[in-house]
């Protein structure tokens, strides 16, 4: 297997007023190509604070990231935007679609951006909303659509310049069940039929349980893995529900 | 204690936007002390003697007006700014102020902490708009000082109490009155409501319905004007009436109009912008088009401005070049005449520093007759001031001549719309008669030949109306056989007609020759005067576009601040546009280009406004004030719109530059920050 993504020694502190706030501590960490991770933990363990920095949106203080290569922290400002437009795509817990525009323009947003002709993007933006199964909304704009449409939306947007990797945020956090499962079947196809790599930060051990590996945080450090055989919807909520418990005993006795 | 402290960190989390509210409401409590100041320091400098100071305290007090109303407009400009800025504010804190209802603060509490803050605002505004005000006279005495020959000295003014307090009190009920309904809203919000909403975007056939709906009203105004031709029947002063209610439903409507209008131009500038800057300009057209209420208050702030200097430099124009001096010129032109003065007027009010006296002597009197000879036309010029006859407020002089000067110094002082010298003549001989303009006529309700009592110093006269016309400068004439009831002295100036036109510059050599030994008085040919008149104007002008500039750049502090709020409230969204590939310098050409955009639609409203101002007023006064006869109202029309332009085009390319260069702070604000905000949670 090929690592399309690579962290080494990843760690990232937060100053608040006097105090140092450890968010990441050592973290080595590695996605295959095509392949589907899932990070748990619990709150404040470090999971959003990890899918920014190998997202490019923030900068480690120690350690190094690598995606296909390249080493994120020798990036200038603008480059990291250009990675981000082109390498990488984005699903956040909000849907975050812009309000004026329609669902096609919203998922033609990114290449727009990256100066690709209109008549272009906007074809590639219906290919993808053919995929998501919202052909028939592409000329409604977000207030017109439901939640899960929304959401569906911005995967199709993250898809649009076929990026190498696909980070997503809690994508399932603001939805029900149904609309939930039918995302996440999304982002599972796009990982096997599309050769899409996948990474999701979540809270839900449904939404990890279709992942091909999940990797669990507490308190900034990489505390466990489940693959294969032994990520099962049951092993990955005891798991969770084990590093919950970890995690608040902790911070009850500091 | 806790409301004032609330109070206390919110002035401090959020200083740039109570900085630039109290400076706007600064603004305009400057313009109004400036404005006072100003006609002080004219007043002093004129009326250093008592008969100056009747002659010209209608100037003084007119310019006053003048001014006052700019400052009151600006003043209610700040007034729009801060109502767009505290409701913007208000549900940018929606989220506050709905956790603050939700832990207990009573309604009461968040009214006192609201009131503080508006009440803070408008209080330093107005310790800052005081000195401004200073400040402000000061540069623009030394600007017209630069500028004009003819306002070339001021005297050192004192400011009124009464004018510290009228500005104080304009600048607060500003704020207060800006601010109770954004005020009105928090206080009726939920504790149970979020800052979460979707955004609601008015459709197509709302615009278009409320485009047709403004479309028609403008048709029916238009119908009235141009087929109906009120000029031609409506007289003064019901024609006054109807044209303020006329030019309020232009303003309103228009003003009402502003978000369907913003939707257009986000619809039409769309494709053309996407041509021309790809998705930047798609997305600056978009935001152009959202948050309606937000971006027409942006508007209709910028529009203020521009149509301020449309409307005051036509009216300016319209009134000096196509009524006050319409008669005069021509007339000048065909019967030449030279003015005898007891002041310097060629050095401006520099002349009035050594003035002595302002009344012509009876042994210079009689050297003039003796050096015009027996064909020139010697014209004793007394003025005198009747609030009756007052053309313009209470304080307007009126002239006091002799009807057989009148008569043969041509068109210059009167000509008749209503009546001829056959019939006025024995009125004017036999007692008190009187020549007046169309709107004096109407002011007192009085027509030809009817009965008026004029009040005079020594009690009240009975007058009879001997004619009805132009008159010169607008200002009512008296026949000299009233002189007794007036208790006049000597004149003020004589004007001397020569027999023929050619006979001019003999007849001024030979008054020169006459008066050399009398250092006090001054000849002056009275088409210079005119011309002189025409400089004062231009000063004028300068002066009162220097006022308005203050208008726009007050516009443009209003688009920083509500740039500056609206990019806060959309911060996820260009953080978005951020974390999925978007450079600053796309997000600062999507800002910066917005803010031009509302200068460009904000200056081309305010064009139209001005423009539809000026032409209504036009074409419903016509020259009726004066009665002039056939008043050629679509040419005076056209003449004052093409006179106008060029300031309005000038405030048209300054309003988005100027609006472009106040988002600059914003961009800088938005690049700095991080993409990151984009995936924080929302607490919804």
């Amino acid at each position: 297997m090929i690592a399309i993504l690579e962290a080494e020694g990843l760690s990232k502190q937060f100053h608040v007023g006097e105090w140092v706030v450890d968010a990441l501590q050592d973290v080595d960490f590695q996605v295959e190509k095509n392949e589907f991770v899932a990070i748990m933990g619990p709150s404040g363990s470090g999971k959003s604070t990890l899918l920014h920095l190998l997202g490019a949106l923030d900068q480690a203080s120690a350690g190094r990231i690598t995606l296909q290569g390249q080493s994120l922290s020798e990036l200038s400002d603008d480059e990291c935007t250009l990675l981000r437009r082109r390498k990488l795509g984005f699903v956040f817990q909000f849907f975050n679609l812009l309000p004026s525009l329609s669902a096609a323009e919203n998922v033609a947003l990114p290449l727009l951006l990256d100066g690709v002709r209109p008549s272009e993007a906007m074809e590639r933006a219906r290919e993808l909303l053919v995929l998501v199964d919202l052909e028939a909304r592409q000329a409604h704009r977000p207030d017109q659509l439901s939640g899960g449409e929304q959401q569906r939306t911005a995967i199709a947007r993250a898809l649009a310049s076929k990026p190498q990797l696909l980070l997503a945020d809690e994508p399932t956090g603001n939805l029900d069940r149904g609309s939930g499962q039918r995302l996440l079947g999304i982002l599972r196809h796009a990982c096997d039929e599309q050769g899409q790599t996948v990474l999701v930060v979540t809270h839900d051990p449904y939404a990890a349980s279709f992942a091909d590996r999940v990797v669990f945080l507490l308190d900034g450090r990489v505390e466990k893995e489940l693959s294969g055989s032994s990520l099962t919807l049951k092993n990955i909520a005891d798991t969770a529900a084990t590093l919950e418990q970890a995690g608040n005993t902790e911070n009850r006795s500091g | 204690m806790s409301v004032l402290l609330l109070a206390r960190r919110e002035l401090q989390r959020n200083w740039p936007r109570f900085l630039l509210s109290g400076s706007t409401i600064a603004s305009g409590v400057a313009v109004l002390v400036a404005s006072d100041l100003l006609s002080r320091a004219t007043t002093a400098e004129i009326a250093r003697i008592e008969e100056v100071k009747a002659v010209t305290s209608f100037m003084t007090e007119q310019m006053n007006v003048g001014l006052t109303v700019i400052g009151v407009i600006i003043s209610a400009a700040a007034g729009l700014l801060v109502f767009n800025v505290y409701l913007m504010a208000v549900h940018e804190r929606a989220y506050e102020i709905s956790r603050l209802r939700a832990v207990g603060m009573q309604r009461s509490q968040l009214l006192r902490l609201l009131a503080i803050e508006t009440v803070g605002t408008g209080v330093a505004g107005v310790v800052a708009g005081i000195p401004g005000g200073i400040a402000l006279n000061a540069l623009l005495i030394r600007l017209v000082v630069e500028t004009s020959p003819m306002f070339n000295r001021f005297a050192q003014p004192t400011l009124s109490l009464e004018r510290i307090v009228f500005s104080a009190g304009i600048g607060l009920a500003a704020v207060c009155l800006a601010s109770w309904l954004p005020i009105r809203r928090a206080l009726e919000r939920s504790p149970l409501a979020s800052s979460y909403s979707v955004e609601e975007i008015p459709s197509v056939r709302d615009d278009l319905h409320q485009l047709l709906r403004s479309a028609l009203i403008i048709a029916g105004l238009g119908a009235f004007i141009f087929i109906g031709k009120p000029s031609r029947w409506l007289f003064p002063p019901l024609s006054d009436r109807i044209n303020v209610a006329t030019i309020a439903l232009w303003v309103v409507v228009l003003f009402l109009t502003t978000p369907a209008l913003a939707g257009l131009a986000s619809r039409l500038l769309r494709p053309v912008l996407s041509q021309l800057l790809g998705i930047c300009g798609r997305l600056a057209a978009e935001n152009l088009g959202r948050a309606r209420g937000r971006v027409s208050r942006t508007v209709v702030t910028l529009a203020v401005g521009t149509a301020m200097i449309v409307a005051v430099n036509g009216f300016l124009v319209f009134w000096f070049e196509e009524l006050f001096f319409r008669n005069s010129t021509q007339s000048l032109l065909e019967r030449p005449a030279v003015g005898v003065f007891p002041l310097d007027i060629e050095a401006g009010l520099a002349g009035y520093e050594d003035l002595k006296s302002f009344t012509v002597l009876d042994s210079s009197l009689a050297s003039i007759e003796h050096a015009a000879g027996a064909g020139a036309t010697v014209v004793e010029m007394y003025f005198t001031i009747i609030p009756e006859l007052s053309f313009l407020g209470h304080q307007y002089f009126s002239f006091i001549l002799d009807p057989e000067d009148i008569k043969n110094s041509g068109d210059l002082y009167f000509s008749f719309s209503e009546g001829d010298w056959e019939h006025a003549l024995p009125i004017m001989k036999e007692g008190c008669g009187l020549l007046l303009t169309a709107s004096v006529a109407g002011k007192n309700h009085v027509n030809l030949y009817d009965p008026l009592t004029i009040s005079t110093p020594r009690g009240p006269l009975e007058c009879r109306v001997a004619g009805i016309g132009p008159t010169y400068v607008g200002a009512s004439i008296v026949s000299t056989m009233a002189a007794g009831s007036l208790q006049l002295g000597a004149p003020v100036s004589i004007v001397v007609f020569p027999e023929q036109p050619d006979q001019l510059p003999l007849l001024r050599s030979s008054l020169e020759a006459a008066l050399s030994g009398d250092s006090g008085l001054h000849i002056i040919d009275l088409t210079l005067m005119a011309d002189m008149q025409r400089e004062g104007m231009k000063s004028a002008q300068i002066l009162m576009n220097s006022m308005l500039l203050l208008a726009i750049l007050l516009a443009s502090l209003s688009a920083l601040n509500m740039m500056l709020i609206s990019l806060r409230e959309r911060s996820r969204e260009f953080s978005l546009l951020r974390a999925i590939g978007a450079t600053r310098r796309q997000i600062g050409v999507v800002i910066t280009l917005e803010g031009a955009l509302y200068g460009l639609l904000g200056g081309l409203l305010g064009l139209l406004t001005g423009a539809g101002v000026l032409l209504i007023y036009i074409l419903i006064a016509g020259g009726n004030m004066f009665g002039f006869p056939d008043f050629p109202v679509a040419e005076a029309a056209w003449n004052t719109l093409e006179a106008t332009l060029p300031s309005g085009i000038i405030a048209l390319i300054a309003a988005p530059i100027l609006t472009s260069l106040a988002c600059l702070p914003a961009v800088r604000s938005i690049a700095e920050r991080d993409s990151l905000e984009a995936l924080r949670v929302v607490e919804a």
